[in-house]
């Protein structure tokens, strides 16, 4: 070949390799594995009560980095501390809609799950999730459910929708509860006249906000969390309720019972990222190894009531709590389950005018 | 000798409003330090008397882990704000007329402002800036804080003095330095413990600006706290709780019963 | 003793000026330049999703406040927030006057007794000031509770009302109203009241004609030091009165957190601030002179 057939030739496959290699998804040097801890802290910030104590002393005492816990209360309020400028938490919990959001924003730091020991622990229905197909920014942590619990020897009406349980709230004032996040209140409310979430109609969701609104007096308190203690106690009798905490109120009184409304219901998976500006990379990707381990995650759900997404830890989890429907959901009511996108910004907006106007 | 012909009960409801707020201001803190002894798992309703759950608390990582931050914040803070306060007491008395006024409203504003304009205002600030949250970023919010506060006892004391030994000392030759080295520290110093210790406190204290803040490894006291009591009553927040009460309380009682002592001693002394 | 004029003048020379560089730096531009940046931030424009802000002047964030879209497309005042800036003050106001209701003889009854006694009575109603405010509310959280000691006396359960919030507020302000009309009760003339006893005047002559005027400035600095912070509270709603109720203090919170508007949040910031001025204005005799 002469020089210059050869020359054209070396570009092009330069220019084409450069072109494969950009496309597909790069390992740099700084996400792989590493061999072992980069100091001695973690900065976790997570749901409130999300993970077991002593799950973190265990991961403490095997790698011995120490774990400094911040807590929030919803999505929202863990997105506007990260925007607020605070730069330094290593792993955060997002659910799957705010995963695709800080995605889209730049705010999460890609994972090489392949190059980590446990990586390959995924349960095959886990690995493509709309937020994040194949996992390169997130872990599976805990899913869930949202429906509601109440006291089957206070609420003899035995709702099962959330016509029903909107419904059913007047007749037990000042002993309801429903959660401070727009996005599953409004939902729950626009599901109970057989609307959808995420919907632009602005006669549905003024039906929704009325609806809210003429429940309102007669809640206690609007809260996500301190819920378990409200039912178990009986401070609550009808509430909005995650399927997994309402397991954690029947240990304490058994007269709780978990609904799945026919009217349908959010599924929800929460999941590891590691943030940009992560102040202890190494860290973190130790503990999303530790978390991807079988056994851990186990220890995880059997502390929380929620299942997880990583194969091999059934074995682990707790008989009694596998039993109970809270936990394993029948096939009937997982087809309840609708997984949560995020909704564009302009409903998104629409939801907040509700809401303001509902708490207001 | 005139005998006095009336006393407080002549004026009406002041002994009985009186007597009924010091109940009522210590009612729920009786009720806290009682119910922190609780045997019962369920914190509203006594089970008995234990002190089981005070053992509990040593092992709760994240709440000395939280402690631990504040105090590393209110340290430093007292220290700062009180030396700052000093600094600005110099430079307000160098002042006259309107920039004076200026400045002295300037400094009481945080007192009088409410606490979540200023804390916003902080964050703000740091947003505009560029400022990360972070340790060092809170420590100063703190000491902007606290520094009206820590202001407060320095210009009490100065003014206390007689202001002729500055003018008499500066008529003497003696520079502006000298003045403060010689006089304005030493007559000072009592007067800067109250403020490390007034703005130890309300560095200590703080939520609502530590709560907007606050980011990684800044998890202050009361924001744990705060955290805690939104999962609602325990036994675990009632000897938290009681500890906040019982920790402050001594140590006014031991600052106070010093300070009345040495009053005493010095009365004696001038006797 | 020297008599001390209405405005204080500082003349001294306390040491050289550039000790006060520093204090000037830190104490006075970072108190001033917070309440800037706020006022500032009110004009922009909100960030993209919602974070930060973009610099770029508008009224927006004001519109948002004062206006309102609702669902259907009509455009009317917004009763939201105005509900919830009116709420506030009404609450405001009336844990201020029960602060002075009960605060006001509490002061006068303290300052009427024995100096020894002065004393330890001033101590005590300090030492709820240092216990945190956090604690503070959390013994009503246990005392108002389903199954708490006023439930268990036959109360209903105030908890998760608006009372509870009521009830938490005064109960935090208290001290603040009794200390500053303490410091004007202590320094009464006792022999003026002697005297009106002598003439024959009534227990609530005295009160009312006498006292009272005396320790007016007391009693406005109260009123001051109460009505403001209560007007911006944000612990109490959130713990004792069930998150339910919207209150200007939430609402900022809100909008800094939840619902990510930075510049709603500092709009309302400034108009929080605005109601602070013409309260102070109000009450402005010595500016905070007491102490």
């Amino acid at each position: 070949m002469g020089y210059r057939k050869r020359l054209a030739l070396a570009s092009i496959a330069t220019a084409v390799s450069l072109l494969v290699g950009l496309t597909i998804p790069q390992a740099n040097a700084t996400g792989l594995y590493p061999s072992k801890p980069n100091g001695t802290e973690l900065n976790l910030y997570n749901w409130s009560n999300y993970i077991d104590p002593e799950l973190l002393k265990r991961f403490t005492a095997e790698t011995g980095i120490k774990v400094n816990l911040g807590v929030y209360e919803s999505n929202a309020q863990m997105l506007a501390k990260l925007e607020a400028g605070a730069r330094g938490y290593d792993i955060i919990v997002p659910t799957d809609y705010m995963v695709q959001i800080m995605q889209k924003k730049g705010l999460l730091q890609r994972i090489h799950r392949a190059s980590y020991p446990n990586g390959g622990n995924l349960k095959p229905e886990f690995i493509n999730p709309y937020f994040d197909r194949g996992r390169f920014y997130t872990v599976p942590y805990l899913h869930g459910l949202t429906g509601f619990a109440y006291l089957k020897d206070k609420v003899t009406t035995n709702p099962t929708t959330w016509k029903e349980f909107f419904a059913a709230i007047p007749s037990y004032p000042g002993k309801t509860t429903i959660f401070d996040d727009k996005k599953e209140v409004i939902d729950a409310a626009l599901r109970s006249f057989g609307a959808k979430p995420c919907t632009k109609n602005v006669t549905q969701l003024q039906r929704a906000q009325d609806l809210i609104k003429s429940i309102k007096p007669n809640l206690n308190t609007i809260a996500s969390s301190g819920n378990i203690g409200r039912l178990s106690s009986g401070t609550s009798v009808l509430l909005m309720m995650y399927n997994g905490a309402s397991y954690k109120a029947k240990l304490v009184n058994p007269n709780v019972v978990f609904v799945y409304p026919k009217d349908g219901l959010p599924l929800w998976q929460d999941n590891f990222a590691i943030p940009v500006g992560a102040k202890n990379v190494d860290n973190a990707k130790i503990f999303l190894n530790f978390m991807m381990d079988p056994k851990n995650i186990a220890q995880a759900s059997n502390w929380a009531a929620y299942n997880n997404g990583i194969a091999g830890s059934e074995k682990y989890l707790l008989p009694a709590m596998q039993a109970d429907t809270a936990f394993s959901p029948t096939s009937a009511q997982m087809a309840l389950g609708v997984a949560m996108a995020p909704c564009s910004t302009e409903v998104n907006d629409l939801y907040t005018k509700v809401w303001t106007a509902f708490k207001g | 000798m005139k005998q006095k012909s009336w006393n407080v009960s002549h004026l009406p409801f002041i002994k009985p409003i009186g007597i009924a707020s010091l109940l009522f201001l210590y009612l729920p803190l009786f009720t806290v330090l009682i119910f922190s002894f609780n045997e019962s798992e369920d914190a509203t309703t006594w089970g008995g008397f234990s002190t089981r759950w005070y053992s509990t608390i040593l092992d709760n990582t994240d709440l000395i882990r939280s402690a631990k931050v504040s105090l590393s914040i209110a340290i430093p803070c007292a220290v700062m704000a009180a030396l700052i306060a000093t600094g600005l007491a110099v430079g307000i008395g160098r002042a006259t007329g309107k920039v004076q006024n200026f400045l002295r409203a300037l400094v009481n504003a945080p007192l009088v402002l409410p606490e979540i304009v200023t804390a916003v205002g902080t964050l703000a600030l740091f947003s505009l800036v560029g400022l990360p949250l972070r340790y060092s970023s809170l420590l100063f919010a703190h000491i902007v804080m606290c520094v009206p506060f820590a202001f407060l006892p320095i210009r009490s004391r100065l003014r206390d003095f007689d202001e002729n030994i500055f003018e008499a000392s500066r008529d003497l030759g003696a520079s502006s330095t000298r003045v403060m080295i010689k006089i304005t520290v030493p007559l000072l110093v009592p007067a800067l413990l109250s403020s490390g210790l007034l703005s130890f406190i309300i560095s200590m204290d703080d939520f609502l600006t530590s709560l907007f803040v606050s980011g990684p490894e800044t998890t202050t006291l009361p924001i744990y706290i705060f955290g805690l009591l939104k999962l609602g009553a325990s036994p675990e927040v009632n000897v938290i709780a009681a500890l906040l009460l019982i920790i402050p309380t001594l140590g006014l009682l031991v600052g106070i019963t010093w300070t009345a002592t040495r009053r005493r001693s010095n009365e004696a002394r001038n006797k | 003793m020297k008599h001390r004029s209405i405005i204080e003048k500082e003349p001294g020379i306390y040491g050289p000026g550039f000790v006060s560089l520093p204090a000037y730096v830190t104490g006075i531009l970072l108190v001033g330049l917070p309440l800037i940046v706020v006022v500032v931030f009110s004009f922009l424009q909100r960030g993209e999703f919602g974070s930060g802000v973009i610099h770029k002047f508008t009224l927006d964030a004001y519109r948002t406040v004062f206006f309102e879209t609702d669902l259907l497309g009509n455009q009317t005042l917004n009763f939201s927030f105005l509900k919830i800036i009116f709420r506030s003050i009404v609450l405001a106001f009336t844990v201020t006057v029960i602060c002075l209701i009960v605060g006001i003889p509490t002061a006068i009854w303290i300052a009427l007794q024995k100096k020894s006694m002065q004393r330890i009575l001033i101590v005590l109603v300090t030492i709820p000031f240092w216990v945190n405010v956090l604690a503070r509310t959390y013994a009503w959280m246990l005392l108002l509770a389903d199954g708490g000691l006023f439930n268990q006396f036959g109360a209903p359960v105030l908890l998760y009302t608006s009372w509870a919030t009521f009830i938490g507020l005064t109960y935090a302000f208290l001290p603040f109203m009794v200390l500053p009309i303490y410091a004007s009760a202590e320094k009464l003339d006792k022999s003026i009241l002697e005297a009106a006893f002598d003439l024959g005047a009534s227990g609530w002559r005295v009160l009312i004609r006498i006292v009272i005027p005396m320790i007016r400035f007391g009693i406005f600095a109260g009123i001051a030091i109460v009505f403001i912070p209560a007007l911006g509270a944000y612990v109490q709603p959130s713990l004792l009165g069930g998150n339910k109720l919207m209150l200007i203090g939430s609402l900022i919170n809100d909008q800094f957190g939840e619902s990510r508007n930075w510049p709603v949040g500092s709009a309302l910031a400034v108009l929080l601030l605005a109601m602070t001025g013409v309260i102070l204005l109000a009450t402005r005799r010595r500016k905070l002179e007491f102490v």
